[in-house]
């Protein structure tokens, strides 16, 4: 059904951000920060309502076609039309992008309400906001978007507003090589999304020729398109969707090609493996960007294209082996790594990383609606677990600032103060400290610098917990509706699979207690953490608290959506019973990690007992999951240094060979200009001087350019032309 | 008179040409001011008179004295709302009388090139000292052809065909017309000459050293890149080619850097090069068309006229030169002239040293116009006159392609000066053009005329960019910097703004090309494309090195005065802001260009494959 307001959903977040962008400096200064708050959490909220607005008049719609759903459809304007290919700038909310429009809106909501707080004493807030907005518009776009070429402008807008906002803090040299190296990252995903796109491009209106390789339309066949919903009809089609998957390039199948191509595209967006390794850089980042862009939304931008590709996925069962591959492989590396880290943002983000395999893993065995709905969970849980760890960074933040400035009060030193104290003293050698063993007491993030916290910033403690009972997967709460029905579904293919999953589900609530345990309990809070660190403002600890709150309750809320809302989406796939059998076989994993987590790192003495282990008996495998199993270094040693190596070949190569022959050229010439001007002194003489300027004629004009007098020979050139037309016209 | 007068024709013919006010009929007297009668073999119009009808009249005989009338219509249909062409009377001694007609006709494209000859003519004559004179005469002079260029764009008939021709016989002695017209292939190239002129030349203000020689020269400048947009007669399209490598030659070698007279004749002397190789194939082409007839009718033996050499079936007429195939042989002379120009691989080291010598608005004019003066040579001549040997070559186009993309590519990443590295972006991306060109699909050839146009207003704008920071720094080198967004918060948004546009972000608009080209070319070439299609990581890691290098991380030390990088000026905002806008509206709807282009692209790709 035509819809067209629909593009005012992400319309209102880019003026937004063209405010914020143009004006905000100046709001700033004259009005107070406020002014640019109003105006970023203004446009984002009233995207909301629009988008509240649009979903429910889509499920107001009577269900008319059950093959393609209920839609609404808003044509924008034409982008491109020529030689048969139209390509429409349009926005189509289906049930697919009505969900993906809801946890953006109202998670992005929440976001900025909470970043008001977070950014608090940021100068630059302003730019912060606008680049914000910017964000929420691209990936409302991204989603919205009916086609390659709108998904493409949101997608890169999105890699575009992650790259600026990782790279917030620019002046520090690390943050803008994180920012750098996700753009790079996905850059190499795009290349796989490029190529997937041609190859479908063509693949779904012709096929190539076996003589001369070239493409052909098929007469009388379906117009090439790069609209999702035109291309959905064509593959509703069997004998279509037969005869594509009958087609071949290089002897492989087209089907299973392009669905690789564009799953190494998603791969890169929803930092999965090979290419997560941009994720847990990109913490470099405001805490809130990586609650907003780095865990509930864009980072499921490559969930999101698989599910809308689904039609095409299905034809290759080999591909979506691949994609439950990929998604299993992450899962539990990124899980495993999790464990290992001590700086609170990374466990998130290789937990992050984690989930979004299991969303892999969803869509891989065909458990669509499973997928969307960890999806949604996932944002909520995930959105609350960042945002909290950012409420105990601007916590301790205060404390390291004070550490810093020499204003901390160290009041009377108890035991347990010790431990802080002691590296914080001798600040003249924290740059030796091995991060992997040692703490720098000044990083604000680093968990073996927090402990006991819980007491000092109760709501943070609790919506933290509630969180992580969310995703460790306990009863009631989110992790266990959505976690579960994939696991389901993956029992429903194969034993092996769900036993890899429940066991990162394990590892999943381990690594989530130990980063609460770590940071909440431990130990008594110190006397520089009593003075300095305080609870959050209530403008962030009622997001939290509003987080917690639908962790709880958007489990059965959201299984009803997806039943009713978005019934059409799910309708396709085969229903996964959730067994009682496997839904207990998960929550005692999940009770084992927790357990675990418990006995270790409740009690600074059992984890200082744990560590001194650690350090005599694993010492190198810790440090090795520490560092990513070293697949940075491994990508460094191999791919930038290659990369570098070409460009140095490459630039040689015009320098010393290319430009060589030139110059080789250049020389010969002069010579025989030389040799030339020789002759005719010595042999010539000035009495046949004309005839010789006729015969010699490259190589005087060629030392007349040397000498600099290049206007002789523009003369001498346009006589030439003058006396070649004059010859000619006689001829 | 002599018995030998007696035994000529002598036909008078009035009116002495025709012209038509829209459709119509229109009378030509046919008298014998002969002494005997004169048998009138036929009466017929001459080649390439479309659009005109004439009554037949064949065997008729005149006494001396007699008169008759003959009837000539012009019925406009849409593609031919101008036309010029003549009526020839074919007497029974083989003598023939040709008379012009001619309907419509427009002095634009003529006002547009030679307003700025005026232009540099004035400058000239401005008494020494005035420089702000100067100035304002130049930019006054410079808006005329843009004015012209936006009225040609605003009347361009998106249906095709040739538009805003004057057409008239110039050097009868040598064949040569004066023959002038836009179509979709030099439409948006004429716009783009005349918006980044108007450009460079406001960006020149800050240039105080023979200040009316160096505007002149721009002026000079413009009118060669503009005729040899719209000259349809290869002699005058050679003439502008060669008018647009003088003034160049100067503006590197005076106003140039440190090594000017290096990088100014290396220039020089690459370019003379293939301007060789182009009049040789253009003599070559001139000897072996056809017979027809100039423009007012007179049949002549051979022509420059490049529309009427285009119809000669050059792969099919048996001829051979140097023992290999005769449109072969001039068609890759044809190419390696051109190619120089775009540059390709490995034509191209000449590009890096002339833009880090030449001063930045010749550096803008260079990136932004020449370059695609060898690209639009390559579809205009290449593609439009040899098309059989165009697609004989389409293979080793779409490789050279794909190497200008990546090799170009890893050249720029390996730069240290910040304006080389933007050369050999250009290197890259002119890559993208002739891949999406050599795709022959009317996806892939409106890429690659987008990319021109697009990559004309990016580059332009990037090196204005280098040209402020230079300006405030005195040096290029890119880790003289860092740091910079602080200082030059304004800066730093439209140096983002114009690298990721050049690396090809989609809603900007150096995407929307790539993309068309990338969709059109995979049908033909998918392995050399996949290549190619490296070029998107390859693009983003050295310009976000870049940016990272001179915008980002901390405040570069070797700097003592923060204040000496102060931010855009008002003039530097007045340059950049137009082709800002560029590059954001073609972003996001590349339509208005795609309807001037799409219909005469695609009849040439028809063309091409028959």
């Amino acid at each position: 059904m035509d819809a067209g307001w629909l593009f005012l959903i992400p319309l209102v977040p880019l003026c937004g951000a063209i405010v914020n962008a143009a004006f905000g400096a100046r709001l700033q200064r004259r009005f107070g920060r406020h002014a640019v708050s109003v105006v970023a959490v203004g446009v984002v909220v009233a995207a909301m309502g629009l988008g509240i607005g649009a979903v429910a008049q889509l499920a107001a719609l009577p269900a008319r076609d059950p093959a393609l759903g209920r839609v609404l459809v808003d044509r924008v304007f034409t982008m491109v039309d020529v030689g048969g290919l139209r390509v429409d700038f349009t926005l189509a909310l289906d049930a697919l992008s009505a969900v993906l429009v809801l946890v953006i809106t109202v998670v992005g909501a929440l976001i900025h309400v909470y970043a008001v707080g977070y950014m608090a004493d940021e100068p630059a807030y302003w730019r912060f906001f606008a680049c914000l907005s910017l964000f929420v518009f691209a990936m409302l776009v991204l989603v919205l978007g009916d086609g390659f070429v709108p998904l493409l402008v949101g997608w890169e807008g999105v890699g575009v507003c992650s790259y600026l906002l990782i790279g917030f803090w620019y002046a520090e040299p690390k943050n803008a090589r994180a920012g750098m190296k996700a753009f790079v990252v996905n850059r190499v995903g795009d290349w796989g999304l490029f190529a997937g796109v041609a190859l479908l491009f063509w693949a779904v209106a012709g096929s190539w020729s076996a003589i001369d390789h070239r493409y052909y339309f098929d007469v009388g066949h379906v117009q090439p398109t790069l609209s999702f919903r035109a291309l959905e009809q064509l593959f509703g089609a069997p004998e279509f969707a037969h005869a594509f998957a009958a087609k071949t390039i290089f002897g492989a199948p087209v089907p299973l090609v392009v669905s690789l191509l564009l799953l190494f595209g998603a791969c890169g967006k929803s930092a999965q493996a090979p290419l997560h390794v941009w994720l847990p850089d990109a913490m470099a980042g405001p805490t809130p960007v990586s609650a907003l862009i780095h865990a509930a939304t864009m980072v499921t931008a490559g969930v999101y294209l698989i599910a809308r590709l689904r039609f095409l996925f299905v034809l290759s069962p080999a591909a979506l082996d691949v994609v439950v591959a990929v998604g299993l492989v992450t899962a539990l590396g990124g899980a495993m790594l999790g464990m290992f880290q001590y700086d609170i943002k990374r466990v998130l983000a290789y937990s992050t990383i984690s989930q979004l395999g299991f969303m892999f893993v969803a869509l891989g065995v065909g458990a669509w609606g499973a997928a969307l709905f960890h999806l949604v969970t996932h944002a909520c849980f995930k959105a609350c677990l960042f945002l909290g760890s950012g409420s105990v960074i601007a916590g301790m933040h205060r404390l390291t600032h004070a550490r810093h400035t020499g204003h901390l009060d160290e009041g009377v030193e108890s035991e347990t103060d010790r431990h802080a104290m002691a590296a914080g003293d001798d600040e003249h050698q924290p740059a030796q400290l091995d991060p992997r063993v040692e703490a720098d007491p000044t990083d604000p993030q680093d968990m073996r610098n927090m402990g006991g916290l819980g007491e000092l910033m109760p709501r943070t403690r609790w919506s933290y917990l509630v969180a992580c009972w969310a995703i460790a997967g306990f009863p009631w709460a989110a992790g266990f509706w959505s976690k579960d029905q994939i696991l389901a579904a993956a029992y429903g293919k194969s034993m092996a699979l769900w036993l890899v999953g429940v066991a990162t589900a394990g590892m999943t609530a381990f690594y989530m207690f130990r980063s609460y345990y770590l940071t909440f309990e431990a130990r008594p809070a110190t006397a520089a953490h009593r003075r300095h660190v305080r609870e959050s403002p209530a403008v962030m600890t009622s997001v939290l608290t509003i987080l917690a709150v639908a962790s709880l309750v958007v489990g059965p809320l959201g299984a009803w959506l997806l039943a009713h809302v978005t019934g059409d989406f799910a309708a396709h796939e085969a229903a996964a019973r959730v067994t009682a059998g496997l839904m207990l076989a998960s929550v005692a994993m999940a009770t084992l990690g927790w357990a675990a987590a418990r006995a270790f790192y409740k009690d600074e003495a059992e984890h200082a007992k744990l560590r001194a282990a650690n350090r005599l008996r694993y010492e190198n495998l810790h440090a090795f999951a520490f560092d990513n199993f070293r697949i940075d270094e491994l990508y460094e040693a191999t791919f930038v240094r290659g990369f570098a190596a070409c460009a140095r070949a490459a630039a040689w190569l015009d320098e010393v060979v290319v430009d060589g022959v030139v110059h080789a050229l250049a020389a010969v010439t002069r010579g025989a200009a030389w040799l030339t001007g020789a002759i005719d002194r010595l042999f010539v003489d000035g009495a046949v001087d004309g005839v010789a300027a006729l015969v010699l004629g490259g190589g005087r004009a060629a030392r007349r350019v040397q000498t600099g007098r290049v206007s002789h020979y523009v003369l001498g050139m346009t006589m030439g032309v003058v006396l070649l037309v004059v010859w000619a016209s006689w001829w | 008179m002599t018995a030998i007068a007696l035994m000529m024709t002598l036909l008078s013919v009035t009116p002495s040409s025709l012209t038509f006010d829209g459709a119509g009929e229109k009378l030509l007297h046919v008298r014998n001011d002969g002494d005997a009668a004169v048998r009138i073999e036929r009466a017929e119009l001459a080649p390439g008179s479309d659009g005109f009808a004439l009554q037949p009249t064949n065997g008729r005989v005149l006494q001396p004295g007699e008169s008759y009338e003959l009837r000539v219509a012009f019925v406009p249909d849409g593609r031919h709302a101008q036309a010029f062409g003549g009526v020839q009377l074919h007497a029974a001694d083989g003598e023939v009388t040709a008379v012009a007609v001619r309907a419509g006709g427009s002095w634009l494209l003529t006002l547009m090139i030679f307003f700025p000859l005026v232009g540099a003519a004035l400058v000239m004559l401005a008494p020494r000292g005035r420089h702000a004179l100067v100035r304002a005469i130049a930019l006054g002079t410079s808006l005329v052809p843009l004015a012209a260029a936006l009225h040609a764009v605003a009347h361009f008939d998106g249906a095709g065909g040739l538009q805003f021709v004057q057409h008239v016989v110039w050097i009868p002695a040598f064949n040569v017309e004066y023959f002038v017209g836009v179509d979709g292939l030099s439409i948006l190239m004429v716009l783009l000459t005349a918006l980044i002129s108007t450009i460079a030349i406001l960006a020149s203000f800050g240039i105080d050293q023979q200040v009316r020689g160096y505007f002149a020269l721009v002026l000079l400048l413009e009118t060669g890149m503009l005729g040899t947009f719209v000259a349809l007669d290869f002699f005058l399209f050679y003439i502008f080619w060669e008018l647009m490598l003088v003034p160049m030659y100067f503006l590197i070698g005076i106003w140039g850097g440190p090594r000017k007279e290096y990088a100014a004749i290396k220039f020089f002397l690459y370019t003379l090069v293939g301007s060789v190789l182009i009049l040789l194939a253009i003599i070559a082409l001139y000897f072996h068309a056809a017979p027809t007839a100039l423009v007012d009718g007179t049949p002549v033996q051979h022509t420059f006229d490049m529309l009427k050499l285009a119809s000669n079936d050059w792969a099919h007429k048996g001829l051979t030169l140097f023992g290999c195939d005769f449109s072969r042989v001039v068609w890759v002379a044809f190419f390696i002239g051109f190619a120089i120009k775009i540059p390709i691989f490995p034509l191209h080291t000449w590009l890096p040293d002339a833009h880090v010598e030449a001063p930045t608005a010749v550096s803008v004019i260079l990136a932004g116009v020449l370059l695609k003066m060898g690209a639009y040579g390559i579809l205009r001549v290449n593609f439009a006159m040899l098309p059989a040997a165009t697609e004989w070559a389409a293979t080793t186009m779409t490789v050279l392609g794909a190497i200008n993309i990546v090799y170009g590519g890893l050249c720029a990443f390996a730069q240290t000066d910040l304006k080389r590295l933007v050369a050999y972006s250009s290197v890259s991306h002119m890559g993208f053009c002739l891949v999406g060109m050599a795709s022959f699909t009317d996806v892939g050839m409106n890429g690659a005329m987008l990319q021109m146009f697009n990559h004309g207003t990016i580059t332009a704008m990037l090196f204005l960019l280098v040209g402020v920071l230079y300006d405030r720094a005195h040096t290029r080198q890119i880790d003289r910097f860092g740091g910079l967004a602080a200082a030059m918060p304004r800066y730093a948004f439209v140096l983002g703004l114009g690298f990721f546009a050049s690396l090809g972000l989609p809603g900007l608009s150096g995407f929307v090309g790539e993309l068309l080209v990338f969709l059109g070319a995979f049908a033909a070439h998918r392995v050399v494309v996949a290549i190619a299609l490296f070029g998107v990581v390859i693009t983003a890691a050295y310009h976000l090195w870049a940016l990272q290098r001179v915008l980002l991380g901390r405040w570069n030390e070797g700097w003592r005065d923060r204040a000496q990088f102060f931010d855009l000026t008002a003039r530097e905002k007045l340059t950049l802001a137009p082709l800002a806008a560029f590059v954001i509206v073609l972003g996001v709807w590349p339509m208005p260009l795609l309807r001037l282009v799409g219909p005469g692209l695609g009849e040439l790709v028809r063309h091409v494959l028959g």
